[in-house]
Formats: structure tokens, C-alpha cells, sequence
């Protein structure tokens, strides 16, 4: 968690009726963003991956600067190197575990084929070196998430985006890839933001929670200062369904 | 009671769509096949169908699958726009596909006149009965490649550009081979449609033997003075048809199942 490589985004875009206005750094946290439906969650990943134009404002990652409407910089998606790892994972079926890693590595480090050591150590860092000949489709959730996250790592992105990586799992798998995700995470000195719906991920996974509401950050904090001082209805309900 | 009188209505056409078939080949023996295939008509014409429809095809897949992937993936009313008329040919009649080549690509065609103007053409040559077949031909192919596009996940091609995939390495590596089963059926639909073509290259190519009477064109000529070459030929293009038609039905079946089940 090294405060060199901050998220910072303050920003205002639009997309269809949603107005998104932004003001977020992520400090050396883990941020969960949490909130209703229609909220803009999801457009918010998809402006700092580059896929929703932003009309006025700026992102930057570390020192890199990925848009600046005042300077006209604006990186496009390909080169923003983001991790983005979305709710089913996007493993890609025709690929073997390893041949998933090798096109991620050989995407970014123009035309060049990755060592099969380089490979391999980028499935050992999740512990999931031995199912690199094994196709996603026959992986569990809880594999299919560690190889999507050892792919999204293994190109020493700038910030990680995970959207819902809790949600296409069964109840029983949950628990423990969530503990997974808190270790794993926890150690990545990347900005790194879980769009999430379930507040036990928020409370587990997050060292910050960020509520969004109406494209605008209502309220955010850790888990204690949300469920001690909800600012909204929102909050209020999100903290309470999670005390069991 | 009511479902019968549905069963009898449908039963009506299966019928007459089975029928000419069945009567092709209930009406031929062994030995009128055998003698038909030696017209003088026959072989010259396969070859020509083989190396006409194969270049056509080939032309329509090299193209085709580029232009397929930009119709999948862009958006936009022009290219609505575009995806519709790229199927004119699928619905216009061959004989008028046959005058718009000719007005296109004839001696005084649009294109014709403005590339040499001293008078120079391609009608009447071997080249422009793949011009025909491609022409009305192509049109399948890029629908039903750009429908394989479609089902592409989006998310699959949105991660690959994260990691800092160019676009063509994005078509290459992950959309192409994911739209395969849908390409390779689409291919053998489009030389199928090239394989019977036969209005546009008779008014753009014209019937002559060797040079631009392709199997289609063979069996209309050989109907005149020999029907047991005309139903030979039609048999061995009805075979083939239906060879293809099975191909094409498990292709696309074996692509629901093929991620299911990896080598």
C-alpha cells in the first residue's frame, strides 16, 4: 500500500440520463463502491477504464496522467494499462489457463512472447500454477476467479477494477474466496477499487467503503464510521444488512 | 382433432417440397447416371465450378470477415444503413444482379470506363463468373459471420484491450477463433449460393463452354439435347448440397458444445 500510486479521479460525465460528478482519491486503500441500483457503479469503472467519455475533469493514477480534458490527455483504454476483471471473469474459452496469462503478457509487452517461467510465476502468485493446462470451463468459480485475477496481475497493471467478483459465486464458495480476496488484495501496493452489491464484501474485502448515489459520492469511510453515522437511508440499510 | 387439421396443412407442402427431389432421383438408373456423366458437357463444367466457386469463396472470406467484424462491433445509423444494403444482393433477382454487373463491370460499365478507357472487359471471361458467384454469394457469407461476431462475449473483447491488445490482435486471437463454427458454416452457405449460381452469370458471363458455363449453366445447355446428363448432373449437385447442409447443421451444433467440452 504504498501512497505512491494513488487513484485519483475528479470528474463529471454523462451517460444517457446519468449524471456522474466525481471527486475520489484512494489513499493507499482498498475501495469497495457500494450503492443502489443505478447508481453509477458501474459507469464509474467504465469512465476510469476510458469506455465512458468524460466531459470535464481529470484521472490519475500514480503520476500518470490517463485524462486531462484541460490539457487534452486522454490515454485511450488499450494503453491505460487498468486491470479489469468483470462479474463472470472474461476468461477466454478457446485459451488454456496458461494460454489466458501468455495473451495478457504478450498483449502488453508489444508482440513479444512471454517466457512459460514468467507464466508460470504469475499463476504461482494465486496458487494456481497447476491448473495452467486445464480449460476455464471446467474451473470452479472460486479457480476461475484466481486464474482472472492472476491474468489481470500478471501484466503489472496501474490499479485493479474488480465488478461484483463475489456475485456469480454459490453461497458455500463466497466466504472463503472472500477471505482470499482480503489477503490478496491487502498486499497489492495498486489502487484497486470492488464494485459490490453485498455489504459483507464491502465490511471483509475494503479498507474504504464508497457510497455512490445519483452519480455522486455520498458518503465514504470505513465500515465502524458508516454503521455508527449512515448519511443516507442507503447506507443505513446497507450497514444493517449486514449484521447478522 | 384441430392439431390433425394443422398436421395435413403442413403435410401438404413438406410433401411438395420433397417431391421434384425424390423424383430426381427415383427416375434415374445407375446406367443413366453413368452415361450422363460422360457428356462431353460434364467435366469441363466441373472444373470450372470448382476453381470459380473455390476463388469466389476464398475472396468473400478474406474480405468478408474484416468487414463482418466492423458491422458487429460499430455502431451508428450508417452502418445499419450499410448492413442493409450489403444484403440487396441476397433479395434482388440474379437476372438483375446479372445487368447491374454488367453496367458496372461490362465494356461500358461504370467501373470499366473509368479504369481503362481505351475499351478493354472482363465479360465473357472466366473472371466474371467469379465476379457473378462472388456478387451473389458474399452477402451470405458476411451475415452470417457478422450474426457470429454478434455472439461474441463483449466483455471478452473489453478485457483483451485492457491488457493492451491492438485491434487486430483482438480480431485475431479472440474474436475470430470464437466466431469460427459460425464463419466456417457461413463459408459453405456462400459457395453453396456460389455453386448454383446462374442468371447473373449467364447475362454477365455468358454459356461458354470451358470458359464460363459452370455446372448450373451445363445442365440448362445439356436439358436441350440430353436429359440423363441434365439429371445426372443435377443428382451430383443435389448430393453435394445436402453433404453440405449436414455440415453446416453440426458445425454449428458441435460450436454450442466444443467450449463445453475442450480437446
Amino acid at each position: 500500500m504504498s501512497g505512491g500510486s494513488n487513484l485519483r479521479a475528479r470528474f463529471y460525465a454523462k451517460r444517457g440520463r446519468l449524471e456522474l460528478d466525481i471527486e475520489l482519491d484512494s489513499a493507499g486503500d482498498t475501495l469497495a463502491l457500494v450503492g443502489p441500483n443505478g447508481a453509477g457503479k458501474t459507469s464509474l469503472l467504465a469512465a476510469l477504464l476510458g469506455i465512458v467519455p468524460i466531459e470535464r475533469g481529470r484521472i490519475q493514477v500514480g503520476d500518470q496522467v490517463l485524462v486531462d480534458t484541460e490539457t487534452g490527455t486522454h490515454v485511450p483504454l488499450a494503453a491505460r494499462r487498468l486491470a479489469y476483471v468483470p462479474q463472470d471473469y472474461a476468461l477466454f474459452p478457446h485459451l488454456s489457463v496458461s494460454d489466458n496469462v501468455a495473451f495478457a503478457m504478450a498483449s502488453s509487452a508489444v508482440g513479444r512472447a512471454p517466457a512459460p517461467t514468467a507464466i508460470n510465476a504469475a499463476l504461482e502468485r494465486l496458487g494456481v500454477a497447476e491448473l495452467a493446462d486445464r480449460f476455464p470451463q471446467t474451473l470452479s468459480g472460486g479457480e476461475k476467479q484466481r486464474v482472472a485475477l492472476a491474468r489481470a496481475l500478471s501484466v503489472d497493471p496501474r490499479g485493479l477494477l474488480l465488478d461484483e467478483p463475489l456475485a456469480a459465486l454459490d453461497v458455500h464458495t463466497r466466504r472463503s474466496v472472500r477471505n482470499f480476496l482480503r489477503e490478496t488484495l491487502g498486499h497489492l501496493t495498486i489502487p484497486t477499487v470492488i464494485v459490490t452489491h453485498d455489504p459483507a464484501d464491502a465490511r471483509v474485502i475494503a479498507t474504504r467503503i464508497v457510497v455512490l448515489e445519483a452519480g455522486k459520492i455520498t458518503q465514504q469511510g470505513s465500515w465502524s464510521e458508516l454503521a455508527t453515522r449512515p448519511a443516507s437511508p442507503f447506507v443505513e440499510e446497507f450497514v444493517s444488512s449486514a449484521r447478522d | 382433432m384441430q392439431r390433425s387439421v394443422l398436421v395435413v396443412l403442413g403435410a401438404i407442402l413438406a410433401a411438395f417440397l420433397a417431391l421434384p427431389v425424390i423424383a430426381l432421383f427415383a427416375t434415374a438408373t445407375i446406367a443413366d447416371l453413368s452415361s450422363g456423366l460422360q457428356h462431353p458437357l460434364v467435366w469441363p463444367a466441373l472444373r470450372l465450378s470448382v476453381l470459380t466457386t473455390s476463388i469466389s469463396t476464398a475472396i468473400a472470406v478474406l474480405l468478408g470477415t474484416p468487414l463482418a467484424w466492423i458491422l458487429a462491433t460499430a455502431r451508428g445509423r450508417f452502418f445499419g444503413l450499410l448492413e442493409t444494403l450489403l444484403q440487396v444482393p441476397i433479395v434482388i433477382p440474379p437476372a438483375v444482379a446479372g445487368i447491374a454487373l454488367l453496367l458496372a463491370f461490362g465494356r461500358r460499365g461504370l467501373i470499366t470506363s473509368a479504369l481503362c478507357p481505351d475499351g478493354c472487359s472482363i465479360t465473357f471471361t472466366t473472371s466474371a463468373v467469379v465476379l457473378a458467384e462472388l456478387f451473389v454469394s458474399a452477402p451470405f457469407f458476411v451475415q452470417a459471420a457478422t450474426s457470429a461476431f454478434r455472439r461474441v462475449d463483449s466483455q471478452l473483447v473489453l478485457v483483451a484491450q485492457t491488457f493492451g491488445a491492438s485491434p487486430l490482435r483482438v480480431f485475431f486471437r479472440i474474436a475470430v477463433p470464437l466466431a469460427m463454427p459460425g464463419i466456417v458454416a457461413g463459408a459453405a452457405m456462400s459457395w453453396a449460393r456460389a455453386l448454383g449460381e446462374f442468371g447473373a452469370t449467364l447475362m454477365f458471363a455468358g454459356n461458354l463452354e470451358g470458359r464460363t458455363q459452370t455446372l448450373p449453366l451445363a445442365i440448362y445447355t445439356a436439358l436441350e439435347t440430353d436429359l440423363r446428363a441434365a439429371q445426372a448432373l443435377s443428382i451430383g449437385l443435389v448430393i453435394v448440397a445436402l453433404t453440405l447442409l449436414v455440415f453446416v447443421r453440426a458445425t454449428l451444433r458441435g460450436s454450442r458444445a466444443s467450449w463445453e467440452a475442450p480437446p
